[in-house]
């Protein structure tokens, strides 16, 4: 973990937070006021600190918290609000002195017009370990090997700000205007496939992906609302910046070039306008559309020369239209209808270019930019045959045209083409009916059954172009599928203080098309929620699920073997929760949960009689997380509350992404970078707070 | 002797009169209408909070923390305006043994946990108990909240499934769990089973965690796109914090343009980068096996292009790393093939 300072500012927020305790403790009414202490907002300060002990650094994964050791904790929520104006004034920090802070302020007078703030610091630690050489890992310049081997930790930070501001106008129009903006720097693992000179040959090395960005985001719109209609405008703009354009490795030659480079996302842009609306056209019908345009574009200029292209930037530009539309009605009492329709257009206006040398075969030569347009819609209708049973019918509707890249004849050296790199379609249609019958509204059980069917097609496939190719994969999005889905969904109070949820859904997805790729695909899922309120003061839950999903595809080895996998994924897990109040000041509680996930990969040959399989097939992965958290609160007073958290956390896997020591060798990566997974880590957690509520 | 019947006359007179102003007053206390119960929190609600505070099974005072107990705000509704003027459950007719309830009901919450702290789904009885039709108790809501974020609600896969505003919102409650971002969660995996086991998985968002919110990707209140995504597609729901992948590129990956749900289970997975599966097995959903594409993974064998080089790692991306799109206009088909 990267040790970060507490910012000055942190420092007297905690201050702050103090004397608006202390404050309010020499504010406080002695004589009390119980009306007063039930109606008017809470203010509240918690103080704690928290120990972390063993190996954190899964815990402290999206936490912040990779490291053992003593953390504080300073929460506040400062609310205020002048009954005679009805403005609100409110400072909310949570977790302010670890690495996922949280800050809003809110300054509002209600029904009028309201400013907020937002900042957010969201941290995202990779939990693997790395013994590299790599220097400058976090710049766009690095050097393999520049250094021995050393240990180095890789993280990403964002913080992100927002502002807001929000006044309602007369005749019952509203504005609002938003500004967010992210900054995110780090890095993650990354690697390159190079020579150390050109003369030698390709070696996979360690690399990481620089990340410096700056993303803004800013939207402004007016809404005008009556009782029947509702109108919302506006314009919503968004830029990305990047501070590397390149990220150059130093040490490695790729296609001739040393040091090598490889290019970064460049800064794009994008500008939405927008009108959505609903209008009711009777106490029971109602209308709702959007029509939306956006102009996205990314045209910076070229880290490197072009060399066979004139143009110095792409001069990126896609136009995206969308129109909606749709209608609910209650026709009669008891037989409710909808419809939908969208129609939604991508046009990549990006001009074609040439910027490299074509093949042999004069491909590969050309940019490609995807056009799309979009056509989907549902019409569904429900007849409520009595007050608390229903049976709803309904139709569903996507038809996708694509523009493919427009590959040649391989013949034209003056005309090189555009590359198609897997075979592709330009339409598919999807359509899909369902039903569903739904008890709702009764004291004991209540549910519903589902069942959906759906069927994909699409225009005859256009072969891929890379090199002599059978054109035998059909692609997972593309391809013809049959679905088919059942769902049954149960909330049964069995007796008055015991009830059961349970949720048990059946997929399954055949493919056809082509030889390979994709043939069928199931999803399975079992989950049993029981609560029990042993009395007013003590409750009991308990669940379990097992979600299933597996995908068989087949594929083609260069020596021609025909291969099967099922992909394969489990996870089975339960868990056990308790709250109870002993008495009038305490308050008690505990979860417990754990969860195994394995993936499967059951490789085998399609033809086994001739097929020889290679050694060391993927084995099967799994993850074991237990977790178990509990807390006691004791209410010194009605504005104290003493608090001890206990956490306990642990993740055990197999997981071999990383694990070389089957491979025979140290390392997968040439350079002599070690890459480890900890295969049993485990975290324990106690923290002690004190919370102060003032009114 | 003569005095003393006088005076007893006199006094008795006194006292009469006495009795009768009394008496009087008396009486015209009686007929007098009563003073309406004092409010308490909203306008009006003496009727109501006469019975019903803080002590008793419907605890109900805590709405004067919250944005609805804002009585400088002329628009904050009464509590008639939401539970409907109930004039059998203020008199209770004679005949009846139990008392109506008021006129529209909500339900739904465990009375033993004060209202802060309540998770109703989890505990109590969702939206049951209650002869208030789902779409009934909704109205009340829309009649102020039909604009914004839920212009969409009617017709929307929340509203068709009789999923209630109460089912989710706290409306008696300073803290409502469900727009606070730490305990949003818990209120959508109440429902939501498969993702609750999704979000147990190694590679995921910071969700449980309250670091990214159900709301920040989803809007619940209905859309006008699919899955109740916040943004009209799915990409454009993705680029609200991953824009370096909006492009677009000098080289495109189709998919990318298309749907980041091809490649990405953004509530879990098993594979680092929410990633539906591993490569090379997911790239092999697509790509042609020509070349090196269709090769059979191993953890052992080795080849530039073979074996671990494309299983282990990154699997395919250890040397396609530009798999979003690359920018790269460098002459050479490793440019195009995402390599750089």
């Amino acid at each position: 973990m990267k040790t970060r300072q507490i910012s000055p500012f942190l420092f007297f927020l905690a201050i702050y937070g103090y004397s608006q305790l202390t404050i309010a403790e020499e504010e406080e009414d002695p004589s009390g006021d119980e009306v007063a202490r039930l109606i008017i907002p809470d203010s509240s300060v918690r103080l704690g600190l928290r120990h972390i002990d063993g190996n954190a650094r899964r815990f402290g994964q999206f936490t912040g918290a990779t490291d053992a050791g003593f953390l504080p904790q300073l929460d506040l929520d400062l609310v205020n609000r002048d009954e005679n104006s009805g403005t609100w004034r409110r400072f909310k920090g949570s977790n302010l002195v670890s690495d996922r802070r949280e800050l809003r302020a809110e300054y509002e007078q209600q029904g009028a017009w309201k400013y907020a703030l937002d900042y957010s610091r969201i941290p995202r630690h990779v939990p693997l370990e790395f013994s590299t050489g790599l220097t400058g890992e976090v710049s766009g310049s690095q050097q393999i090997n520049g250094t021995a081997l050393r240990n180095i930790d890789l993280e990403t930070v964002r913080d992100v700000l927002k502002l807001a501001y929000q006044v309602r106008l007369p005749d019952a129009f509203e504005g609002q205007l938003r500004f967010k903006q992210e900054r995110k720097v780090g890095a993650r693992p990354s690697s390159i496939e190079g020579s150390i000179s050109p003369s030698t040959s390709r070696i996979l090395m360690f690399i990481t992906e620089p990340i410096d960005y700056v993303s803004k985001e800013m939207e402004t719109s007016l809404a005008y609302t009556t009782k029947d209609l509702q109108l919302l405008g506006g314009y919503l703009g968004s830029w990305f910046g990047n501070h590397n354009k390149l990220n150059v490795i130093n040490g490695v030659t790729v296609d001739g070039l040393t040091p090598a480079e490889i290019s970064l996302p460049l800064d794009n842009a994008a500008h939405q306008i927008y009108l959505s609306g609903g209008y009711k056209l009777s106490p029971t019908a109602r209308a709702t559309f959007k029509l939306s345009f956006e102009r996205a574009t990314q045209d910076e200029t070229f880290t490197a020369p072009s060399i066979l292209a004139t143009r110095q930037s792409l001069g990126g530009q896609v136009d995206s239209t969308l129109a909606h539309a749709g209608i609910s009605a209650q026709v009669l009492e008891q037989l409710g209808v909808l419809a939908n329709i969208r129609y939604e257009v991508r046009d990549d206006k990006t001009p074609i270019h040439q910027y490299l040398t074509p093949d042999v075969n004069f491909l590969h030569a050309l940019n490609t930019p995807y056009s799309r347009n979009t056509l989907g819609g549902k019409a569904e209708t429900t007849y409520r045959f009595t007050r608390e049973h229903s049976l709803t019918a309904g139709l569903d509707y996507d038809r996708r045209r694509r523009d493919v890249p427009s590959s040649i004849p391989f013949s034209d050296p003056a005309s090189p083409a555009q590359s198609r790199q897997v075979s592709a379609r330009t339409e598919t249609d999807e359509t899909g009916y369902r039903f569903e019958f739904r008890r709702s509204l009764t004291d004991d059980i209540n549910g519903s059954l589902s069942y959906i069917n759906s069927a994909r097609k699409g225009s005859p496939y256009l072969p891929a172009d890379n090199d002599p190719s059978p054109d035998v994969v059909a692609p997972i999005h593309w391809s013809d599928r049959d679905r088919s889905k059942w769902r049954l969904a149960l909330d049964w109070v069995i007796f008055e203080p015991f009830s059961v949820q349970m949720v048990l859904e059946d997929a399954d997805d055949r493919y056809s098309g082509l030889l390979l790729g994709p043939r069928r695909g199931m999803a399975r899922l079992y989950s049993l929620d029981i609560n029990y309120a042993l009395s007013d003061y003590w409750q009991l839950s308990g669940w379990v699920s097992n979600n299933v999903t597996r995908t068989d595809q087949s594929s083609l080895s260069r020596s021609a073997i025909q291969w099967e996998a099922q992909l394969e994924e489990e996870s089975r897990a339960f868990g056990f929760g308790l709250r109870g109040s002993p008495s009038k000041r305490i308050k008690v509680g505990a979860d417990l949960y754990y969860a195994r996930e394995t993936n499967g990969y059951g490789i085998s040959a399609l033809a086994p009689g001739s097929a020889v399989l290679p050694t060391g097939l993927p084995p099967e992965i799994f993850y074991k997380t237990s977790y178990f958290v509990a807390f006691i609160e004791y209410g010194l007073t009605a504005n104290e509350t003493w608090r001890i958290d206990v956490l306990s956390q642990r993740v055990r896997t197999n997981d071999w992404t990383w694990d070389l020591v089957a491979a025979g060798s140290s390392s997968l990566y040439a350079d002599g970078t070690v890459v480890n997974l900890p295969k049993d880590s485990r975290t324990d957690y106690l923290g002690v707070s004190y919370l102060y509520r003032w009114r | 002797m003569m005095r003393l019947p006088k005076f007893t006359a006199v006094i008795a007179c006194f006292l009469a009169c006495s009795l009768g102003f009394a008496m009087a007053e008396e009486t015209t206390a009686t007929k007098a209408p009563k003073p309406p119960p004092a409010d308490v929190v909203l306008k009006g609600d003496g009727v109501c909070t006469t019975c019903h505070d803080e002590s008793e099974s419907y605890p109900v005072l805590a709405i004067g923390k919250t944005k609805h107990g804002t009585r400088a705000d002329q628009r904050t509704p009464t509590c008639t305006d939401c539970h409907g003027e109930s004039k059998t459950h203020l008199r209770k007719p004679h005949g009846e043994q139990e008392r109506p309830k008021p006129g529209l009901t909500y339900g739904g919450q465990l009375l033993s946990v004060p209202a802060e702290d309540r998770v109703d789904r989890y505990f109590g009885i969702a939206g049951k108990r209650t002869s208030t039709g789902v779409a009934e108790r909704n109205q009340v809501c829309l009649n102020c909240h039909q604009a914004g974020k839920r212009i969409y609600w009617q017709g929307s896969v929340h509203a068709q499934r009789d999923v209630a505003c109460t089912s989710c919102h706290q409306i008696h409650a300073q803290q409502d769990r469900v727009l606070e971002k730490r305990t949003q969660y818990d209120i959508c995996v109440a429902c939501h089973k498969e993702q609750r086991t999704q979000f147990l998985r190694p590679s995921r968002h910071p969700t449980p965690e309250g670091k990214v919110a159900c709301s920040d990707c989803h809007n619940p209140h209905g859309t006008a796109g699919a899955k109740l995504l916040a943004r009209d597609t799915v990409n454009a729901t993705c680029f609200q914090c991953h824009v370096e992948k909006r492009g677009p590129f000098l080289w495109n990956h189709q998919p990318v343009t298309e749907d980041c749900s091809i490649c990405h289970s953004p509530h879990g997975s098993n594979a680092s980068g929410l990633l539906k599966s591993r490569a090379p097995f997911l790239c092999q959903q697509c790509h042609e096996p020509t070349g090196h594409r269709g090769n059979i993974p191993s953890i052992v064998e080795t080849g530039r292009t073979t074996g671990r080089n494309v299983t282990l790692g990154r699997g395919c991306v250890n040397c396609h790393a530009n798999t979003h799109g690359g920018n790269s206009p460098i002459d050479g088909d490793r440019s195009r093939a995402l390599v750089r």
